[in-house]
Protein backbone atom coordinates (compact mmCIF):
# COMPACT_ATOMS: atom_id res chain seq x y z
CA UNK A 1 0.00 0.00 0.00
CA UNK A 2 1.17 3.40 -1.20
CA UNK A 3 1.78 6.12 1.78
CA UNK A 4 -0.51 8.59 0.33
CA UNK A 5 -3.04 5.73 -0.34
CA UNK A 6 -2.48 5.09 3.79
CA UNK A 7 -3.06 8.37 4.92
CA UNK A 8 -5.60 8.88 2.75
CA UNK A 9 -7.72 5.67 4.37
CA UNK A 10 -6.84 7.23 7.72
CA UNK A 11 -8.40 10.16 7.22
CA UNK A 12 -11.54 8.47 5.55
CA UNK A 13 -11.48 6.29 9.15
CA UNK A 14 -11.02 8.84 11.19
CA UNK A 15 -13.98 10.91 9.23
CA UNK A 16 -16.10 7.89 9.68
CA UNK A 17 -15.92 7.67 13.13
CA UNK A 18 -16.37 11.18 13.54
CA UNK A 19 -20.36 10.43 13.51
CA UNK A 20 -19.83 8.61 16.72
CA UNK A 21 -19.61 11.68 18.81
CA UNK A 22 -21.93 11.34 21.41
CA UNK A 23 -20.69 11.89 24.99
CA UNK A 24 -21.04 9.44 27.76
CA UNK A 25 -23.72 11.41 29.26
CA UNK A 26 -25.42 10.85 25.48
CA UNK A 27 -25.01 7.26 25.62
CA UNK A 28 -26.75 7.28 29.46
CA UNK A 29 -29.73 8.97 28.49
CA UNK A 30 -29.97 6.87 25.58
CA UNK A 31 -30.84 4.01 28.75
CA UNK A 32 -33.83 6.76 29.80
CA UNK A 33 -31.97 6.58 33.34
CA UNK A 34 -35.45 8.15 35.11
CA UNK A 35 -37.60 4.83 33.41
CA UNK A 36 -34.60 2.65 34.71
CA UNK A 37 -34.57 3.84 38.00
CA UNK A 38 -38.40 2.56 38.47
CA UNK A 39 -37.01 -0.42 36.70
CA UNK A 40 -34.54 -1.63 38.84
CA UNK A 41 -36.94 -0.66 42.26
CA UNK A 42 -39.51 -2.82 41.37
CA UNK A 43 -37.03 -5.88 40.04
CA UNK A 44 -35.62 -5.16 43.95
CA UNK A 45 -38.83 -5.74 45.57
CA UNK A 46 -39.19 -8.54 43.05
CA UNK A 47 -35.75 -10.13 44.83
CA UNK A 48 -36.87 -8.81 48.28
CA UNK A 49 -39.45 -10.65 48.43
CA UNK A 50 -38.84 -13.64 47.01
CA UNK A 51 -38.50 -16.85 49.24
CA UNK A 52 -35.65 -17.81 50.40
CA UNK A 53 -31.74 -15.70 50.27
CA UNK A 54 -29.43 -14.70 47.87
CA UNK A 55 -26.60 -13.81 48.21
CA UNK A 56 -26.07 -10.10 48.27
CA UNK A 57 -23.19 -9.99 45.18
CA UNK A 58 -25.68 -12.56 43.09
CA UNK A 59 -28.40 -10.13 44.19
CA UNK A 60 -26.89 -6.32 43.27
CA UNK A 61 -25.55 -8.26 40.06
CA UNK A 62 -28.90 -9.85 39.12
CA UNK A 63 -30.66 -5.67 39.38
CA UNK A 64 -27.28 -4.54 37.23
CA UNK A 65 -28.35 -6.82 34.38
CA UNK A 66 -31.91 -6.19 34.64
CA UNK A 67 -31.20 -2.19 34.87
CA UNK A 68 -28.78 -2.87 31.39
CA UNK A 69 -31.36 -5.13 29.80
CA UNK A 70 -33.79 -2.11 30.32
CA UNK A 71 -31.72 0.65 29.42
CA UNK A 72 -30.98 -2.24 26.08
CA UNK A 73 -34.57 -1.54 25.34
CA UNK A 74 -34.63 1.94 25.74
CA UNK A 75 -31.85 2.44 22.89
CA UNK A 76 -33.62 0.30 20.38
CA UNK A 77 -36.43 2.17 21.25
CA UNK A 78 -34.38 5.51 20.71
CA UNK A 79 -33.52 3.86 17.29
CA UNK A 80 -36.68 3.15 16.21
CA UNK A 81 -38.49 6.04 17.37
CA UNK A 82 -35.68 8.75 15.74
CA UNK A 83 -38.67 10.30 13.44
CA UNK A 84 -41.58 10.41 15.90
CA UNK A 85 -38.96 11.63 18.64
CA UNK A 86 -37.83 14.58 16.42
CA UNK A 87 -41.62 15.90 16.13
CA UNK A 88 -42.61 16.02 19.37
CA UNK A 89 -41.00 18.83 21.72
CA UNK A 90 -40.99 16.56 25.11
CA UNK A 91 -38.29 14.17 23.39
CA UNK A 92 -36.43 16.07 20.26
CA UNK A 93 -33.83 16.95 22.76
CA UNK A 94 -32.61 13.36 22.82
CA UNK A 95 -29.48 12.30 22.25
CA UNK A 96 -30.66 10.50 18.46
CA UNK A 97 -32.95 13.02 17.37
CA UNK A 98 -30.62 16.42 18.11
CA UNK A 99 -27.94 14.42 16.33
CA UNK A 100 -25.40 13.72 18.51
CA UNK A 101 -25.72 10.02 18.00
CA UNK A 102 -25.80 8.49 15.27
CA UNK A 103 -28.48 6.20 14.75
CA UNK A 104 -27.19 3.16 13.87
CA UNK A 105 -24.78 3.73 16.87
CA UNK A 106 -27.99 3.96 19.15
CA UNK A 107 -29.03 0.53 17.36
CA UNK A 108 -25.52 -1.22 17.94
CA UNK A 109 -25.89 0.04 21.61
CA UNK A 110 -28.76 -1.32 22.56
CA UNK A 111 -27.92 -4.34 20.46
CA UNK A 112 -24.89 -5.09 22.38
CA UNK A 113 -26.06 -4.43 25.22
CA UNK A 114 -29.08 -6.56 25.19
CA UNK A 115 -27.04 -9.54 24.31
CA UNK A 116 -24.67 -8.67 27.05
CA UNK A 117 -27.04 -8.00 29.78
CA UNK A 118 -29.67 -11.34 28.69
CA UNK A 119 -25.91 -13.91 28.23
CA UNK A 120 -24.66 -12.32 31.68
CA UNK A 121 -27.79 -13.09 33.54
CA UNK A 122 -27.66 -16.49 32.14
CA UNK A 123 -24.16 -17.58 33.01
CA UNK A 124 -24.32 -15.83 36.55
CA UNK A 125 -27.46 -15.91 38.10
CA UNK A 126 -30.15 -18.52 35.83
CA UNK A 127 -31.87 -19.68 32.49
CA UNK A 128 -35.37 -18.70 33.07
CA UNK A 129 -34.20 -15.39 34.13
CA UNK A 130 -32.10 -14.49 31.62
CA UNK A 131 -34.92 -15.71 28.94
CA UNK A 132 -37.62 -13.37 30.90
CA UNK A 133 -35.45 -10.67 30.39
CA UNK A 134 -34.65 -11.51 26.70
CA UNK A 135 -38.39 -11.63 26.52
CA UNK A 136 -38.95 -8.56 28.08
CA UNK A 137 -36.40 -6.52 25.87
CA UNK A 138 -38.15 -8.35 22.52
CA UNK A 139 -41.78 -7.44 24.11
CA UNK A 140 -40.81 -3.36 24.58
CA UNK A 141 -38.25 -3.08 21.52
CA UNK A 142 -40.63 -5.27 18.74
CA UNK A 143 -44.21 -5.48 20.09
CA UNK A 144 -44.19 -2.04 21.36
CA UNK A 145 -42.24 -0.24 19.78
CA UNK A 146 -42.39 -1.17 16.36
CA UNK A 147 -45.52 -2.99 15.68
CA UNK A 148 -48.02 -0.73 18.36
CA UNK A 149 -47.36 2.29 18.94
CA UNK A 150 -48.03 3.83 15.70
CA UNK A 151 -50.93 1.57 14.95
CA UNK A 152 -53.27 1.40 18.30
CA UNK A 153 -54.73 3.17 21.05
CA UNK A 154 -54.34 0.06 22.85
CA UNK A 155 -50.96 0.42 22.20
CA UNK A 156 -49.85 1.46 26.02
CA UNK A 157 -52.95 -1.03 27.36
CA UNK A 158 -50.82 -4.14 25.80
CA UNK A 159 -47.71 -2.35 25.81
CA UNK A 160 -47.67 -1.86 29.51
CA UNK A 161 -46.52 -5.82 29.99
CA UNK A 162 -42.76 -5.22 29.39
CA UNK A 163 -42.53 -2.40 31.99
CA UNK A 164 -44.27 -5.00 34.44
CA UNK A 165 -41.72 -7.77 34.04
CA UNK A 166 -38.59 -6.79 36.21
CA UNK A 167 -40.33 -7.62 39.73
CA UNK A 168 -41.43 -11.10 37.81
CA UNK A 169 -37.43 -10.97 36.60
CA UNK A 170 -36.16 -10.30 40.04
CA UNK A 171 -37.98 -12.91 41.25
CA UNK A 172 -37.22 -15.60 38.96
CA UNK A 173 -33.55 -14.41 39.63
CA UNK A 174 -34.08 -15.19 43.24
CA UNK A 175 -36.17 -18.86 43.25
CA UNK A 176 -35.41 -20.14 39.34
CA UNK A 177 -39.54 -20.51 39.26
CA UNK A 178 -42.74 -18.24 39.13
CA UNK A 179 -45.56 -18.01 41.81
CA UNK A 180 -48.46 -16.31 42.32
CA UNK A 181 -47.10 -13.70 44.16
CA UNK A 182 -44.57 -12.08 41.17
CA UNK A 183 -48.10 -12.37 38.42
CA UNK A 184 -50.04 -10.03 41.19
CA UNK A 185 -46.80 -7.32 40.98
CA UNK A 186 -47.22 -7.98 37.14
CA UNK A 187 -51.04 -7.22 37.62
CA UNK A 188 -50.36 -4.26 39.96
CA UNK A 189 -47.97 -2.47 37.21
CA UNK A 190 -49.78 -3.59 33.87
CA UNK A 191 -53.23 -2.02 35.08
CA UNK A 192 -51.18 0.95 36.56
CA UNK A 193 -49.55 1.88 32.96
CA UNK A 194 -52.41 2.93 31.29
CA UNK A 195 -53.77 5.79 34.05
CA UNK A 196 -50.27 6.88 34.13
CA UNK A 197 -49.32 7.45 30.04
CA UNK A 198 -52.79 8.90 29.27
CA UNK A 199 -52.07 11.65 32.05
CA UNK A 200 -48.97 12.23 30.21
CA UNK A 201 -50.90 12.01 26.92
CA UNK A 202 -53.42 14.49 28.16
CA UNK A 203 -50.82 17.38 28.91
CA UNK A 204 -48.84 16.08 25.51
CA UNK A 205 -51.97 15.66 23.43
CA UNK A 206 -50.77 18.23 21.00
CA UNK A 207 -46.95 16.39 20.84
CA UNK A 208 -49.11 13.10 20.08
CA UNK A 209 -51.05 14.11 17.35
CA UNK A 210 -47.97 16.11 15.98
CA UNK A 211 -46.45 13.03 15.65
CA UNK A 212 -49.33 10.87 14.61
CA UNK A 213 -49.04 8.42 17.36
CA UNK A 214 -52.39 7.25 18.03
CA UNK A 215 -52.41 7.80 22.02
CA UNK A 216 -56.17 7.27 23.47
CA UNK A 217 -56.59 11.27 23.73
CA UNK A 218 -55.61 11.66 19.89
CA UNK A 219 -58.05 8.57 18.46
CA UNK A 220 -61.04 9.06 20.79
CA UNK A 221 -60.44 12.53 22.38
CA UNK A 222 -60.12 14.24 25.81
CA UNK A 223 -63.45 12.99 27.35
CA UNK A 224 -63.07 9.91 26.77
CA UNK A 225 -59.27 9.13 27.84
CA UNK A 226 -60.41 10.73 31.61
CA UNK A 227 -63.41 8.09 31.53
CA UNK A 228 -61.03 5.40 31.00
CA UNK A 229 -58.14 6.91 33.24
CA UNK A 230 -60.89 6.65 36.08
CA UNK A 231 -61.97 3.13 35.30
CA UNK A 232 -58.72 1.91 35.04
CA UNK A 233 -57.30 3.63 38.45
CA UNK A 234 -60.54 2.08 40.13
CA UNK A 235 -59.27 -1.54 38.49
CA UNK A 236 -55.75 -0.80 40.02
CA UNK A 237 -56.94 0.09 43.80
CA UNK A 238 -58.61 -3.32 43.66
CA UNK A 239 -55.59 -5.09 42.12
CA UNK A 240 -53.45 -3.51 44.21
CA UNK A 241 -54.94 -5.14 47.43
CA UNK A 242 -54.53 -8.72 46.03
CA UNK A 243 -51.61 -9.26 47.84
CA UNK A 244 -53.62 -8.28 51.12
CA UNK A 245 -56.14 -9.92 50.46
CA UNK A 246 -54.16 -13.09 49.27
CA UNK A 247 -52.60 -13.16 52.67
CA UNK A 248 -49.13 -12.49 51.71
CA UNK A 249 -48.75 -8.96 52.47
CA UNK A 250 -50.39 -7.56 56.21
CA UNK A 251 -51.86 -4.58 57.13
CA UNK A 252 -49.40 -2.12 56.54
CA UNK A 253 -49.40 -2.80 53.26
CA UNK A 254 -53.56 -3.13 53.23
CA UNK A 255 -53.66 0.04 55.00
CA UNK A 256 -51.10 2.39 53.15
CA UNK A 257 -52.04 0.96 49.19
CA UNK A 258 -55.68 1.52 50.43
CA UNK A 259 -54.66 5.24 51.29
CA UNK A 260 -52.43 5.44 48.10
CA UNK A 261 -55.41 4.39 46.29
CA UNK A 262 -58.24 6.45 47.67
CA UNK A 263 -55.73 9.61 46.64
CA UNK A 264 -55.16 8.44 43.10
CA UNK A 265 -58.76 7.84 42.24
CA UNK A 266 -59.79 11.11 43.78
CA UNK A 267 -56.87 12.82 41.78
CA UNK A 268 -58.80 10.48 38.60
CA UNK A 269 -61.90 11.90 39.42
CA UNK A 270 -61.06 15.58 39.85
CA UNK A 271 -59.95 14.67 36.47
CA UNK A 272 -63.21 13.39 34.99
CA UNK A 273 -65.04 16.45 36.40
CA UNK A 274 -62.79 19.05 35.60
CA UNK A 275 -63.05 22.32 33.26
CA UNK A 276 -61.23 21.70 29.79
CA UNK A 277 -59.26 24.96 31.18
CA UNK A 278 -58.20 22.81 34.55
CA UNK A 279 -57.97 19.89 32.82
CA UNK A 280 -54.33 19.70 31.70
CA UNK A 281 -52.88 20.88 35.11
CA UNK A 282 -54.68 18.36 36.71
CA UNK A 283 -53.58 15.58 34.10
CA UNK A 284 -50.13 16.85 35.37
CA UNK A 285 -50.77 16.12 38.78
CA UNK A 286 -52.41 12.22 37.95
CA UNK A 287 -48.94 11.75 36.09
CA UNK A 288 -46.58 13.21 38.87
CA UNK A 289 -49.10 11.22 41.46
CA UNK A 290 -49.17 7.95 39.41
CA UNK A 291 -45.00 7.79 39.79
CA UNK A 292 -45.48 8.29 43.40
CA UNK A 293 -48.12 6.11 43.51
CA UNK A 294 -45.97 3.23 42.10
CA UNK A 295 -43.06 3.26 44.59
CA UNK A 296 -45.42 3.75 47.70
CA UNK A 297 -46.87 0.96 46.64
CA UNK A 298 -43.72 -1.38 46.03
CA UNK A 299 -42.10 0.37 48.81
CA UNK A 300 -44.94 -0.71 51.01
CA UNK A 301 -44.54 -4.60 50.32
CA UNK A 302 -41.10 -5.16 51.11
CA UNK A 303 -41.70 -2.88 54.52
CA UNK A 304 -44.58 -5.00 55.77
CA UNK A 305 -42.26 -8.20 55.36
CA UNK A 306 -40.24 -6.33 57.70
CA UNK A 307 -42.64 -4.60 60.41
CA UNK A 308 -44.36 -8.74 60.35
CA UNK A 309 -40.43 -10.14 61.13
CA UNK A 310 -40.35 -8.15 64.01
CA UNK A 311 -38.57 -4.86 63.47
CA UNK B 1 6.18 16.78 15.99
CA UNK B 2 3.12 17.25 18.72
CA UNK B 3 1.62 20.65 16.99
CA UNK B 4 1.89 19.04 13.97
CA UNK B 5 0.31 16.06 14.55
CA UNK B 6 -2.17 18.25 16.34
CA UNK B 7 -2.96 20.50 13.52
CA UNK B 8 -3.27 17.31 11.54
CA UNK B 9 -6.16 16.03 13.62
CA UNK B 10 -7.73 19.21 13.52
CA UNK B 11 -7.95 19.05 10.21
CA UNK B 12 -9.42 15.66 9.95
CA UNK B 13 -12.36 17.35 12.24
CA UNK B 14 -11.15 15.98 15.59
CA UNK B 15 -11.16 19.65 17.76
CA UNK B 16 -9.79 19.58 20.96
CA UNK B 17 -13.48 19.10 22.70
CA UNK B 18 -14.17 16.26 20.86
CA UNK B 19 -10.79 14.56 21.29
CA UNK B 20 -11.94 14.98 25.02
CA UNK B 21 -15.44 13.69 24.70
CA UNK B 22 -13.96 10.55 23.09
CA UNK B 23 -11.08 9.98 25.60
CA UNK B 24 -13.96 10.62 28.29
CA UNK B 25 -16.21 7.77 26.85
CA UNK B 26 -13.67 5.69 26.22
CA UNK B 27 -12.19 6.27 30.35
CA UNK B 28 -15.91 5.40 31.14
CA UNK B 29 -16.50 2.43 28.47
CA UNK B 30 -13.03 1.13 30.24
CA UNK B 31 -14.52 1.45 33.68
CA UNK B 32 -17.81 -0.02 32.87
CA UNK B 33 -15.82 -3.17 31.86
CA UNK B 34 -13.50 -3.14 34.65
CA UNK B 35 -16.84 -3.65 36.47
CA UNK B 36 -18.41 -6.77 34.71
CA UNK B 37 -15.45 -8.08 35.55
CA UNK B 38 -15.19 -7.40 38.85
CA UNK B 39 -18.54 -8.35 39.17
CA UNK B 40 -18.10 -12.05 37.13
CA UNK B 41 -14.94 -12.38 39.06
CA UNK B 42 -16.91 -11.94 42.55
CA UNK B 43 -20.14 -14.05 41.86
CA UNK B 44 -17.55 -16.78 40.54
CA UNK B 45 -16.12 -17.27 44.28
CA UNK B 46 -19.66 -16.62 45.70
CA UNK B 47 -21.01 -19.88 43.34
CA UNK B 48 -17.43 -22.03 43.61
CA UNK B 49 -17.95 -21.46 47.57
CA UNK B 50 -21.18 -22.45 47.63
CA UNK B 51 -20.30 -25.79 45.34
CA UNK B 52 -17.23 -26.16 47.73
CA UNK B 53 -19.28 -26.35 51.07
CA UNK B 54 -22.04 -28.08 49.40
CA UNK B 55 -19.96 -31.38 48.01
CA UNK B 56 -20.21 -34.50 49.02
CA UNK B 57 -17.32 -35.61 51.08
Amino acid sequence: MSQTHKAELEINMDQASLADTGSAADFISLMKPRVMSLVVFTALVGLIMAPGSLHPVLAVSAVILIALGAGASAALNMWYDADIDAVMARTKTRPVPAGRIDREDALMFGLWMSGLSVLSMAVLINYASAALLAFTIFFYAVIYTMMLKRRTAQNIVIGGAAGAFPPVIGWVAATGSISLEPLVFFLIIFVWTPPHFWALALVKNDDYRAANIPMLPVTSGADATVRQILLYTLALAGTVMLPYLLGFSGTLYGAGAGVASAIFVGLSLLLAVSSRERRNRIAGMVFAYSIFYLFIVFALLPADRLMASGL
Amino acid sequence: MAGEKGSQTEANGWTPELLKQRRRRALIMALALAGLVGMFFLVTLVRLGENVANRAL
